[in-house]
């Protein structure tokens, strides 16, 4: 008796089972939807402070450029020996792989060392890597405003000896044309996530990002 | 003429099968002349990330020490640069700062790297243009009063 409930039962699993499966991968394209993105995304999305960054010449930056789409930001300081030029040599190994739609991205290095670095050396440290890399001071009053829109942090640390140190975070943020911090990346991320995802980016929809 | 010629027939003759593998052995044994075996104290794969004069810039490389007994770097020195200093980067979260380091032990039968985001080289005060394909010779210093030479490709 109990053995012949048992074959139903396992009758009945075993027609089921195509059912779920079928369910199951019904629901694949909605978890690929949410994972289109290789970056960390911000959540909430969050804009960014509507800045006017100190650049080279008594030019202003801002953070969001109307006619770029997307804008890749980094913090971090022009007496950076180590981290800052490999974020910005991985920056140029983003830009070649972007081929002709590097034209609709902007690339700006962000100083958070208002204390040593002028407009004209965050400019130059972001041309030494790419003639089209862009590179701003941001003041301390700004910093205040703009890190915690992209959780981020940046501070002068006191050595033993006196010597002063830059402490910052060092991941790339993809901005929007709205100034939105979209997406973010740690240090030394494959080129091709950014690729990837900055080609999402300049062929979405205005309303993808609500 | 007559003299050369005894000389050429006084030669055994070989086979050709014989005589490729005479060529062969020649080969193998000029490779292996000029093959001396790798100093087991050594710095591999050095390179210098490109710079401006009166630039900072970092050095990487590895580091192996394949003697039997623990070495301890305590400085680098180069023409390229009026400083060089040891640094490792440290990172708490997405935070990073540079700490500068006076001495880095390589125990024995192991390898320190000096890569970007970690150990590396802070080359202050860089005397000349360092472009992508150019060279640079480091001289690394030992607590043991051991110096050796490496060379460093510059690269982007």
């Amino acid at each position: 008796m109990n053995r012949g409930r048992a074959a139903r039962v396992s009758g009945r699993a075993s027609l089921a089972a195509p059912v779920l499966l079928g369910l199951a991968l019904s629901l694949l394209p909605s978890c690929q939807s949410r994972q289109k993105y290789q970056g960390w995304a911000l959540d909430p999305v969050v804009t960014a402070p509507d800045l006017s960054l100190a650049g080279a010449g008594g030019s202003r930056l801002s953070l969001a450029h109307p006619d770029r789409p997307v804008t890749l930001v980094t913090f971090g300081y022009t007496n950076c020996p180590d981290v800052c030029p490999a974020t910005l040599s991985g920056w140029r190994r983003i830009k070649t792989r972007l081929g002709g739609e590097a034209a609709r991205v902007r690339f700006l290095f962000v100083s958070v060392d208002w204390r040593n670095d002028r407009p004209e050396a965050a400019a130059g440290f972001a041309r030494r890597f790419d003639p089209g890399f862009e590179g701003a001071v941001a003041d301390s009053a700004q910093l205040t405003r703009l890190l915690p829109a992209f959780r981020a942090a940046a501070r002068y640390d006191t050595l033993p000896g006196s010597t002063q140190s830059v402490t910052h975070t060092d991941y790339s943020y993809l901005v929007d044309a709205a100034g939105r911090i979209r997406l973010s990346y740690e240090f030394a991320s494959e080129p091709a996530k950014l690729e990837h995802d900055i080609r999402a980016l300049l062929h979405e929809r205005p309303a993808a990002a609500r | 003429m007559r003299d050369a010629s005894a000389r050429r027939n006084r030669m055994p003759r070989r086979d050709p099968a014989t005589r490729l593998w005479l060529v062969g052995l020649m080969a193998i044994a000029a490779g292996l002349a000029g093959c001396a075996p790798p100093a087991p104290l050594r710095a591999e794969q050095a390179w210098l990330r490109t710079a401006e004069p009166g630039g900072v810039t970092a050095g990487y490389l590895m580091l192996v020490n394949d003697s039997a007994a623990p070495v301890e770097l305590i400085g680098v020195t180069s023409d390229v640069a009026n400083e060089i200093q040891m640094h490792e980067t440290v990172r708490e979260g997405a935070e990073v700062s540079m700490r500068r380091v006076e001495r880095l032990e390589v125990a024995a039968h192991s390898r320190l790297e000096f890569r970007p985001g970690g150990n590396h080289l802070m080359l202050m005060g860089v005397r000349r243009h360092l472009a992508a394909g150019n060279n640079a010779e480091l001289t690394l210093q030992f607590a043991d009063g051991r110096r050796i030479a490496a060379l460093a490709k510059v690269r982007e």
